[in-house]
Order: structure tokens, then sequence, then C-alpha cells
């Protein structure tokens, strides 16, 4: 051994496997003496452990930033899984839940894609994940799970077409509503509600006409998600102060034509309606955007 | 992505490999630990800290794996935690432990080697890792850090090595640290 080396190059290269076996020898059987090397092997290898725990806890540190999805299926069968992924994502309503048990047709998008659209950015890619501790402790059943997730490309090819359409979101609480057959004008309890200033705008379509009709929202309990006009007054029926909503009148060839938007649909008002009527969701597409365009210029 | 691929990745010290194997066993292998009297965060914790042995045993490119990735995951889950749950029951039968103190001093040097580390230039701190974690021949170093050559590499670490050496030297006082 080199005797100028000093004890700090002698453990480096010691604890570096850079001593020939002889080298080596001499270093091992010198440490059992010499306090001085042992307390240099010491300290370096303080080091070394020091650098080894910096890394492991930075590769630990890179995992705990990699998301995963919250536990909510832990014990749970595939079918339940992929039901309570489907009910719990936000935006996607009922009727997607149905068309989507009874196999997505490529065909049968126009409504439905947009909010394919939006599932497989929220939900989708996560199933597959959910599903892998139905095969907890069994490492070797990983090709259930392989075949399980290319369910995924058959989504985003559904996604991939529906791409032009506009994304919207249907929220599944929609209020269904009672069809009455009666109106009792005694369970109505009329209250004046202050319009939204919003709306006077709304009310200018095309020739910046005031407004003719007014509205009034009503809580009824019989009602709940209900019109009707009034002497020349609009009366919305059910719980409208939750939630903004916006009146559309439309000055057509045939008179006036009013539209409600509440909770990103369109419904559609007839104003000849003089008993309560449950609110119908206007479900025709091109309807539905010419109506948003219109909504956008007065914004 | 194929096991052989994510070996291959490993090996070369491509993290994402780490990531992807991370997402994609994070159920089954939590679960092992939640089935067994774990908490979440104790699963997350063992499985972690398992993937990081397996990152470190596969990045030195010495892993010859004679089973899927999965099932040696797997046990070594299994072992952490058995270890784990080792320790915790000791912890209750002897409260009492005579060995706090001299471990609470090992905890302060670590500490003060830890900070040392991480006021080291980035590279210094990746070659070091690289060198003395990940076990990463010089050649690898050399190519993952845009080094010329092995022997530039090994310059670069016996600097930092040297760098890091004097540093923590520095924070020792001899009342502290040296017996």
């Amino acid at each position: 051994m080199n005797k100028n080396l000093t004890n700090e190059e002698f453990v480096n290269r010691y604890l570096d496997n850079e001593l020939s076996e002889i080298e080596r020898l001499d270093f091992e059987n010198k440490i059992l003496h010499d306090s001085e090397l042992r307390e240099e092997y010491n300290f370096q290898k303080d080091l070394i452990e020091g650098i080894k725990e910096t890394r492991r806890l930075e590769l630990k540190s890179r995992l705990s930033n990699i998301p995963i999805n919250t536990p909510l299926y832990q014990t749970i069968g595939f079918k339940a899984v992929a039901i309570a992924s489907i009910t719990a994502s936000v935006g996607i309503g009922a009727y997607y839940l149905f068309s989507n048990t009874n196999d997505i047709q490529l065909s049968d998008i126009d409504l439905n894609s947009n909010q394919l659209t939006l599932t497989e950015e929220v939900d989708i890619p996560k199933i597959p994940e959910a599903i892998t501790p139905i095969f907890k402790e069994e490492p070797k059943k990983e090709v259930v799970m392989d075949v399980i997730s290319q369910e995924k490309p058959k989504t985003e090819a559904v996604a991939k077409n529906t791409e032009a359409v506009e994304p919207k979101i249907i929220h599944p609480n929609v209020i269904q509503p009672d069809i009455v057959e009666t109106f009792e004008e005694e369970d109505v309890t009329p209250k004046e509600i202050n319009i939204d200033p919003q709306i006077n705008n709304l009310d200018e379509i095309k020739e910046n006409v005031e407004s003719t009709v007014e509205i009034s929202t009503v809580k009824d309990k019989r009602n709940k998600f209900h019109y009707k006009f009034f002497e020349n007054k609009l009366y919305l029926l059910g719980n409208f102060n939750d939630m903004p909503y916006e009146i559309i009148e439309l000055n057509t060839s045939k008179g006036k034509s009013y539209f409600l938007f509440y909770n990103n649909s369109f419904y559609k008002l007839n104003s000849e309606q003089v008993k309560p009527a449950p609110l119908v969701k206007i479900e025709n597409d091109s309807l539905v955007n010419e109506l948003k365009i219109i909504q956008s210029n007065q914004k | 992505m194929k096991d052989s691929e994510v070996l291959d990745k490993i090996s070369k010290g491509d993290e994402s490999a780490l990531d992807y194997l991370y997402k994609k066993y994070y159920r089954m292998m939590t679960n092992l630990v939640i089935k067994n009297n774990g908490t979440e965060q104790e699963a997350k914790d063992i499985y972690q800290d398992a993937l990081v042995v397996f990152w470190q045993k596969a990045a030195s490119g010495n892993l010859v794996l004679t089973s899927k990735i999965s099932t040696f995951l797997y046990s070594i889950c299994l072992n952490l935690w058995r270890k784990e749950l080792e320790r915790k029951s000791r912890l209750v039968h002897d409260q009492k432990d005579g060995a706090e103190y001299s471990g609470h001093e090992q905890e302060e040097k670590a500490k003060i080697i830890h900070e040392c580390i991480n006021g080291m230039g980035e590279t210094c701190r990746k070659i070091l890792s690289y060198h003395y974690f990940d076990g990463l021949s010089m050649t690898d170093i050399a190519e993952k850090l845009g080094y010329a050559n092995t022997d530039t590499a090994k310059t670069k670490k016996y600097k930092c090595k040297q760098k890091l050496y004097q540093l923590v030297k520095s924070k020792y006082s001899k009342s502290d640290f040296l017996d």
C-alpha cells in the first residue's frame, strides 16, 4: 500500500472498492487497532448512508406526487364499481348511465356524444385502476386487468368521433316533473321576486324591444318544475332560487317565443300555456346550438 | 409496457418507469397492507419503500428477475410490512429502550448530512446518488449526465464527494460529533 495515502483517501478507496485484494486485507486488519482510521471510516460511511437516504427520500417524494385515485371502491364488485364511478362523476346524466349499460353505439352519438367526451376526460380512464383491488393479493391475474384496460381505447375511439361536438354538461339531478292534471289556484302562493337585471337584456333579441312579459318564480310543493303563462305573466313553479336562470324571448314571424335556460339546459315555454305544465328539456341539437349562439350574443 | 421494457428503462435510470409501476400496482400492493391491519398511509409508505428497493436493485442492472415484476414487488411489500409489524410490536413491548439517546444523536448527524447534500449543486447530488444509491456504472453516469467520457464522470464524482466531505466536516464540531 502507498504509505502516503491519508486515512481519508484510504477509506474512500476502500468504500469505493478501489483497493487491491492485499490492500483491502491490510485495511480491514488496520481498522481493528487504529481508532483514527475507524473514526474516518465511520464518518465516510455516514456520508454514504446520507447520500442513499437523500436519494431514497427523493424517489419517495417523487412517488408521493403521483396522483392516485381515491379508494372509493375497495371492496365492491366490478359492476358496482362501474356504476359507482359513472354516477359519481360530475356532469354525467342518468341518460348516459342508461346508454352506457346498453353498449355505446357509434351511430347514436348526437347528444350522448357530449357526455362521452366529458366522461373520457373525467372518468373512464379511472375504471381500470379502480378494478385492481378486486384482484388483490393475486399478482398473477394481471392478465385479467389488461383485458379490462383494453376497453379504454374503445371509448377513446368513441370520444374521438365526437370531438367536433361542443361539450355540454347535463346534470344528473334534473328534477323529474310530476304531471298534474288539475291546477288548484289556492295551492299557489305567488310571491314577487326581483328579476335578475340580466333578463331585461336577454329580452331584446332582434329589435331591441322591451320585454313584454313579467316573470315570477313560485315555490310550489306540487309543481316542482313547471311553468305557466297567466295574464301575460310567466310563472316559474318550483325551486328556481338556488340557481340563476335566464329567459330568452324571440320575436319570430309567428309571434313571440320564449325559452328558459336553467342548469345548462334549455326549455321551451309555450305562451299559450295557462295551466301549469312540466318544463320539457329541448333535446334538438341544432335548436340548442342556435339558442346558445343567441344567448352568447346577449352577453 | 412489458416487464423487460420496464427493467430496461430502470437500468438506464429512467424514472418514468418507476412512476408507471407505481400507478399500475398501487391498488394491489396497498391492499396487501390494508388487509393486514395497515392503514392507507402505512400501505402507501410500504409500497413506496418497496418500489424504491426495487428501483435500487434494478437500476444497478444486477437484478435477474425469475418472476414477474408484480410478484417480486409483492414479496418485497410483504417482507417490509412484516418487518414493520415486528418493529411496531417491539415498540409496544419494550417502551424503555436504552438505545434512545444514541438513536437521537445518529438522527442529528443524519440531518446535518442531509442538509449538506441538499446544499450542494444538482449535478453533485445526482452524481453521488447515481453512484452510491442507484449503483449506476460510471459509464452510465457519464451518459446520463452528458459527460464526454467515463473519466470526466469519475473526476466529477471524486470532487463532489470531497466537497460533501468538507461541508459536513465543517458543520460538525468535535464535541457534538466525534467521539
